[in-house]
């Protein structure tokens, strides 16, 4: 049996699957934009003819324990704007919402570059058409007594309306809806009423957290999208189903884990990058590391992401850089990821008024791609400067399926950059790599310090085509204990996909301030657990091992941003008392903002809560296959240069399929496979693990 | 590489021991004027890729630092709206490297670092590592008491080479109101000054200032909360920073910091080397002195020469009894804020391209006020006026040098906001500000119209808070927050609109409102190249609306145009400026604030753009059809045929009743071909007595170059209310339509004033009538 993984990427669909035994299959096929599933069949294809054995596809899905999968039907939606026409129902006097943003739509998922182009930057053009918003009046306060009752001839009228207009989903965020829904309910009621099938997403049920731009946006984008998701997941299901897979397709989910029901549909919005993160969950697990940064480097960004005390974490809101999907502020849990435009294809430009070079954000991307492609690309890049080193095989680019330029990125250095400098090309590049490590520890630094983590308490995952390149330079810049260079670095989402757990998360508002109502608090944790559970029964998922965690979102009264504080198992809900929870605030506190930030003299305020559930499930344990050891070490040499002094030394070039565990191989040296090259230093000493993942201990340097 | 030694303001003014004997104001000048100083030219030899690695990493490090700041402060203004700055300085206090949601803080801060080391170097006390020093007054860093600095040195072998500092607004520092103040008559009633102190001793929070400061204002723990915050933002950029000082020989950071503002000064002059020489002149208005409804003038004129940049306030009116006053480092700060979101865009905004700017305005005028004036409302006030104006001139100038990227009709040129406090709905002392007119608009360009309800030049990383975080937060309930029709210049492409907001007063016996800012009785946003200025803002008190207890229809009544909402009480007409006064339960207050400068004539609007903004909303039917000459079907769709016909008439309208020109020529010289392009109607070609302004519409001939356009063209006087900007007090303000006298094209459309600043000013108390 087989527990098995798909990730639909930009230039591949990646599909990996993990026998019973531990071993390791990867699958791959071009993604087939067109139609998605094409592709994700082709390369469930491609994933059984390498599991050898004339293993055909359906014999594959027959067999499959588990299937994964991350769809980005959802994301594509979004980002092209292609999506339902919307119907979207507002408290009367809020009908502009959606266009006002709050005026943070205006820099929201901007770059800080792009935010210094003041006079072409526009607010995003909302999902829904002005003509199809439709206001409702009514209203409740903060304390959620309702003020002004909905009149219902009124509101039919308003539904009517919309659904005069042929809308084909409707999205409702009223004011206060989270402290007291009976407005969004009765409209949902009327809504089926006039229409059975109209699909509804409802603020009250979607995301009920104070801050009603951000909960807007999420009920417009999950309405905008939802169809297409849907459809997409169930016409795969079925497509996988009659080809003979006998359980319910999973999918990634963007606040981690997976879902074996059809999820909300804004829920798969930006899951992809989220599968190398539970690939690093599962990992960190299997090797006993709890705390770990995980690294994402493709052609285009740098994804940091970190996996603190064995968990995911989740994002939290700040201004406009988490919780932003595409141009919009949202209210919906996601892992903490965050990307920066640095990868292998970042361009990197000469700069006259400091003589120096310039590197990124933008990115040559996978086309034109770099100069050494020979696609169009005329602007030198990371990846170019990699070649032009010699830390990339030529005749193994991509498995050797392509053929690459290297005098043309020769040529591209020298004349954009190396010449207006008046250095060599070999020093230019050996700067361009230097300076792309920089940026990528900088990125680690600057989501560490934001987080209040400290680098020296964690070790280093690096995965994607370009991690295993840099990572050994950035790990160390960065200060990490240890530097994993992932086996299989290239589908680490897919596997992530392939052995995720199911997870569900629920948020609630509760409003409180000291003295705390502690059984209020009780009963308002106890409720949300109870949903969690009856979600999970209702995934057919009764007799598992749930790991449930509670949360608490707490601030010093008079700050408007909360600090989402972890029940510890320790603590029973049925003790907790306030000092207790004052004391787990200004331990979490202290610690994410340093000595000295606390204040004795101001009080506290709850302001929300969470609970998420995980059902643990039996996975097979990942093993590194080692294909043959006679051949271990052929000697095999290329000429690289890692510093000017030196030169191009001739280097060592491994095998991946041929490490041993408990191998050490001394740098300078690259470990190569099929889609990933890895780069140890010149004086690092590198280790090979049971999983086949290589390890440099940075203390020891 | 060379021994750097980053020049002191005093080396090239005889020494810190020669400043001693200047008095305490003349000192603020200099520092001041010192953020403009041309600095020498001196090469630094650092390797490039050193030297990248180096910038990427303390920009890294004051996003590390302002990610704290935000997190940690206890004012929603840091947390909600963003209104922070983190600078790193060289040694010498130039800023190299800017985070700032609120840009304008920049020129004071310089001299902010400037004072610590004037007050501290050659004390015993000194300045020793781990140290941080506090420093709010306004006439130092520019703006008003609520905006304090911290900042802390960084040491290399002893000796300083770099400065960190974080500056944030914090709401309340014990002026004469909550949340501040509106009609102060000199700087003593604006709350606690600390000119500088320090308020960390190597690592330790003293703890006898804070004892200061808690009793001194409203909200002692959130003051000290957002000092702290400060002082934590400081510590994380400058550990981080530390750490490459020390892997580093000592010269090494000033060497990149030097580099670093010489790159930005040569990338600055570089674009000004591609913009012909000129000389731009606008004049724009304010409507209140700070304690009565009075007009006053900012007349600047921008000239370029070289790779220089001169802003000259000669005409300016003088300073205000009232808190519409600015302070230098304000108004250098503004102009700050205006090159760096027009201009400048492509560059980091450090220090460096400030050298290519000088400015003459004279002491004891509204943009260099004389200490002790009152100034609270700088900010909301003059700097926002500033803001527009400067935009204004500077498109002006960019497009002649074909720099269109930078050409912007002005952003809305006056802010409103609301200052509030009492009781909270906890039963808690409160007082606060709320920035809901943070979401003004941006102006038309020659691309497109500018953004709606987005954005405010001096913060533009500013936004407004949600309407449920503001109820949480204060006993307010808001019966709506909406885009606000015809609220913005008119154009080919017109300005961004802005909104307007009704708020009752929610479960609170002691409340307070006052209002701060300027523009509800005259417009502050010109058009630019025929476009037309944006409207006034508007404030009101309805009292005895008592919402909540309201029937449904009565209450959905209310949600109608703004007459619904003044109808439902006893309604008072609120001035730009406002002091406290009690509010009741039930009682509204409503604000409606401006949008963005329109950008060419509204005629050359395409008529389908026109009708989508009908159909939104955010153009009325009657501006539709007068303004922009469109006609409309019962469908909403643009009749075309009706709509050039209406058009024609209009053109036709402006020429009939115009004033002609006096140069006594019958025809018009036709050109063959309009010419070079110098604004959206008019390009300069060449005839046989010279060079000529043409009009691009219809290719004739307007003035010579050497000869005024105003003088030469058709003009036509508009009273304010012709296009429908009722509030505007036509008593003061005129429109002047300069028309292409053969097309009957706006080739500009002028704001001016019916008094000037030579007759003696006129004031008054009385809140008009509704």
């Amino acid at each position: 049996m087989y527990h098995v993984g798909v990730d639909v990427g930009g230039t591949f669909t990646d599909s990996v699957a993990v026998s019973s035994e531990g071993r390791v299959f990867v699958g791959k096929s071009p993604t087939t934009h067109e139609q998605i599933s094409r592709g994700v069949l082709a390369s469930l294809e491609d994933l059984a003819s390498k599991i050898g054995g004339d293993l055909t596809l359906n014999e594959l899905l027959a067999q499959c324990s588990y299937l994964g999968n991350g769809t980005t039907v959802g994301t594509n939606a979004l980002v092209t704007r292609n999506g339902a026409k919307l119907g979207l129902i507002l408290t009367a006097g809020f009908e502009d919402t959606p266009f006002i943003q709050r005026a943070i739509g205006r820099l929201a998922g901007l770059t800080e570059k792009q935010m210094q182009y003041q006079v072409s930057l526009r607010q995003p053009k909302p999902l829904v058409g002005r003509k199809c918003i439709a206001g409702v009046i009514e209203r409740v306060d903060r304390r959620g007594e309702i003020l002004q009752a909905m009149d219902e001839n009124k509101a039919r009228a308003v539904v009517k309306s919309l659904l005069d207009q042929d809308v084909e989903a409707i999205a409702i965020s009223l004011l206060w809806s989270f402290l007291n829904p009976v407005h969004e309910k009765k409209l949902m009621e009327i809504i089926r009423e006039l229409d059975r099938s109209i699909p509804i997403s409802a603020s009250h049920e979607l995301s009920p957290k104070i801050r009603e731009n951000a909960r807007c946006n999420t009920v417009m984008i999950d309405a905008f999208v939802g169809a297409r998701v849907h459809h997409y997941l169930r016409e795969l299901q079925n497509q996988l189903a009659t080809g003979g897979l006998k359980k319910s397709l999973a999918t990634m989910q963007c606040f981690g884990g997976v879902s074996f029901s059809i999820p909300n549909a804004i829920s798969t919005i930006d899951s992809g990058p989220v599968g190398g993160v539970m690939a690093s969950k599962h990992l960190a697990g299997v090797l006993g590391e709890p705390n770990v940064i995980t690294t994402d480097v493709g052609g285009t960004t740098f994804d940091v992401s970190v996996i603190w005390q064995n968990n995911e974490m989740i994002a939290r809101e700040f201004f406009g850089a988490a919780g932003v999907m595409d141009r919009f502020e949202v209210a919906m849990p996601r892992v903490d990821i965050q990307s920066t435009g640095a990868g292998g294809g970042t361009i990197a430009r000469f700069d006259p008024a400091s003589q120096s070079i310039k590197l990124g954000p933008d990115s040559a991307g996978s086309s034109p791609g770099p100069v050494f492609f020979g696609r169009g690309g005329t602007e030198p890049t990371v990846a170019d400067a990699w070649m032009v080193l010699g830390y990339l095989d030529p005749n193994r680019f991509l498995g050797g399926r392509f053929s690459v330029d290297i005098e043309s990125a020769t040529a591209a250095i020298k004349e954009k950059l190396a010449g207006p400098m008046g250095k060599s090309v070999v020093e230019t590049a050996l700067g361009i790599v230097e300076l792309a490590n920089n940026h990528m520890s900088d990125a680690i630094k600057v989501f560490m310090t934001a987080r209040g983590l400290d680098t020296r308490d964690f070790v280093l995952f690096a995965f994607g085509g370009g991690g295993p390149m840099h990572a050994a330079a950035y790990g160390k810049i960065s200060g990490v204990k240890r530097t994993y260079m992932l086996a299989n670095s290239s589908v680490a989402s897919a596997l992530g996909i392939g052995l995720a757990d199911v997870k569900r998360k629920r948020d609630a508002t509760l409003l409180m301030r000291e003295p705390l109502d502690m059984s209020e608090l009780r009963a308002a944790l106890e409720k949300t657990r109870g949903q969690i559970i009856e979600d999970f029964s209702t995934e057919g998922l009764v007799d598992v091992s749930l790991a449930i965690r509670h949360f608490l979102d707490i601030r010093y009264r008079g700050q408007i941003h909360e600090l989402t504080v972890e029940l510890p198992d320790t603590v029973s809900l049925e003790t907790l008392d306030e000092s207790a929870l004052k004391a787990l605030f200004v331990e979490r506190y202290s610690k994410t903002y340093g000595d000295g930030s606390t204040n004795e003299g101001t009080g506290i305020e709850v302001v929300g809560l969470g609970v998420e559930g995980v059902a643990l499930s039996a996975k097979p344990s990942v093993r590194h296959d080692q294909k043959s050891t006679a051949d271990r070490q052929s000697g095999a040499q290329r000429d690289a240069c890692f510093n000017i002094n030196e030169g191009y030394v001739p280097t060592l070039i491994y095998e991946h399929s041929t490490l041993a565990s408990g191998q050490s191989i001394a740098g300078p040296a690259f470990v190569q496979s099929d889609y990933s090259t890895m780069l140890v230093l010149p004086g690092q000493q590198a280790r090979v693990d049971h999983l086949g993942n290589v390890i440099i201990d940075h203390r020891d340097e | 590489m060379h021994h750097i030694q980053a020049p002191l303001v005093w080396d090239s003014l005889g020494g810190a021991k020669g400043l001693r004997s200047k008095n305490v104001d003349t000192l603020f000048e200099m520092f001041t004027m010192d953020a403009i100083r041309p600095l020498p030219n001196e090469s630094v030899d650092i390797d490039p890729v050193d030297y990248e690695i180096a910038t990427n990493r303390l920009i890294a490090s004051l996003r590390e630092g302002a990610f704290t700041l935000a997190r940690t402060s206890s004012s929603p203004l840091v947390t909600e709206c963003g209104e922070y700055m983190m600078g790193l300085f060289d040694a010498a206090g130039h800023i190299a490297a800017v985070h700032a949601g609120v840009t304008s803080h920049v020129i004071g801060t310089q001299g902010g670092i400037k004072y610590i080391r004037y007050c501290y170097e050659n004390d015993p006390e000194g300045i020793k590592p781990g140290d941080q020093f506090a420093l709010n007054d306004p006439y130092l860093l520019g703006q008003h008491t609520p905006d304090m600095l911290i900042a802390r040195p960084i040491f290399s072998g002893g000796r300083i080479v770099a400065w960190v500092g974080s500056l944030t607004h914090t709401l309340e520092m014990g002026a004469k109101d909550p949340g501040g103040a509106a009609d102060t008559t000199d700087i003593f009633q604006e709350g606690l000054r600390i000119p500088c102190y320090k308020i960390v001793r190597e690592g330790k929070l003293d703890e006898h200032m804070c004892r200061l400061i808690r009793r001194a204002v409203r909200s002692p723990e959130a003051t000290i909360l957002d000092i702290t915050s400060k002082i934590a933002a400081n510590n994380v950029a400058s550990e981080r920073i530390q750490e490459m000082v020390d892997a580093r020989a000592p010269d090494f950071l000033p060497g990149v910091l030097r580099k670093f503002i010489g790159e930005i000064e040569h990338k600055a002059t570089a674009l000004l080397a591609r913009i012909p020489d000129g000389r731009w002149e606008t004049e724009a208005h304010l409507d209140h002195n700070g304690l009565e409804n009075m007009l006053s003038f900012a007349r600047v004129a921008l000239e370029k020469k070289g790779q220089k940049l001169h802003f000259d306030f000669t005409g300016t009116s003088d300073q205000n009894p009232g808190p519409i006053n600015t302070v230098l480092a304000g108004t250098i700060g503004a102009l700050y804020s205006a090159l760096i979101s027009i201009l400048f865009q492509d560059i980091h905004p450090n220090r460096g391209l400030m050298s290519t700017v000088s400015v003459n305005v004279r002491k004891g005028c509204l943009f260099n006020a004389s200490y002790p004036s009152p100034v609270f409302a700088s900010p909301a006030g003059p700097m926002t006026l500033l803001s527009s104006i400067a935009t204004n001139l500077i498109s002006q100038m960019a497009m002649t040098g074909e720099i269109v990227e930078s050409v912007c009709a002005p952003w809305r040129g006056n802010f409103n906001s609301v200052f509030q406090g009492g009781t909270d709905q906890f039963g808690e002392p409160i007082g606060t500000l709320t920035m809901d007119a943070n979401a003004g608009g941006t102006g038309g360009t020659p691309f497109d119209d500018g953004d709606d309800s987005s954005a405010f030049m001096l913060a533009p990383g500013s936004i407004m808070s949600d309407v449920e975080m503001l109820e949480e937060c204060y006993p307010l309930l808001y019966l709506y927050r909406r885009q606000r029709q015809d609220s913005c210049g008119h154009g080919k492409f017109r300005g961004g609109v802005g909104g307007e907001a009704a708020v009752a007063i929610h479960r609170t016996n002691n409340w307070k409102i006052g209002f701060r800012g300027l523009g509800t009785q005259v417009t502050t946003t010109h058009g630019l190249f025929g476009g037309l200025p944006a409207d006034c803002s508007a404030i009101r008190v309805v009292r005895g609306v008592n919402p909540a207890s309201l029937e449904t229809s009565a209450f959905g009544v209310l949600l109608g145009k703004p007459e619904a909402l003044v109808a439902a009480g006893t309604v008072a007409k609120v001035n730009s400026i406002a002091a406290p006064q009690s509010m009741n339960p039930g009682d509204v207050y409503y604000l409606a604030w401006t949008g963005g400068g329109g950008y060419g004539d509204p005629l050359h609007r395409l008529p389908n753009s026109v009708a989508l903004d009908v159909e939104a909303g955010l153009i009325s039917k009657k501006s539709c059809s007068e303004i922009y000459g469109v006609a409309i079907e019962v469908d909403g769709s643009v009749d075309q045929s009706r709509t050039e016909e209406l058009r024609q008439s209009i053109r036709h309208m402006r020429l009939e009743s115009a004033i002609p020109p006096s140069d006594g020529r019958a025809q018009p010289l036709r050109f063959e071909e309009p010419g070079r392009a110098i604004t959206d109607a008019l390009a300069v070609a060449s005839a046989t007595d010279g060079e000529w302004y043409v009009c691009r519409h219809c290719a004739s001939g307007v003035s010579r170059t050497d000869q005024a356009i105003r003088d030469h063209a058709a003009t036509r006087l508009r009273d304010p209310a012709d296009i429908g900007h009722m509030g505007v007090r036509s008593d003061w303000q005129n429109y002047r339509e300069i028309l292409c006298r053969a097309c009957g094209s706006l080739l500009e459309f002028d704001v001016i004033s019916v008094l000037s600043p030579e007759t003696p000013a006129k004031t008054d108390t009385a809140d008009m009538p509704v």
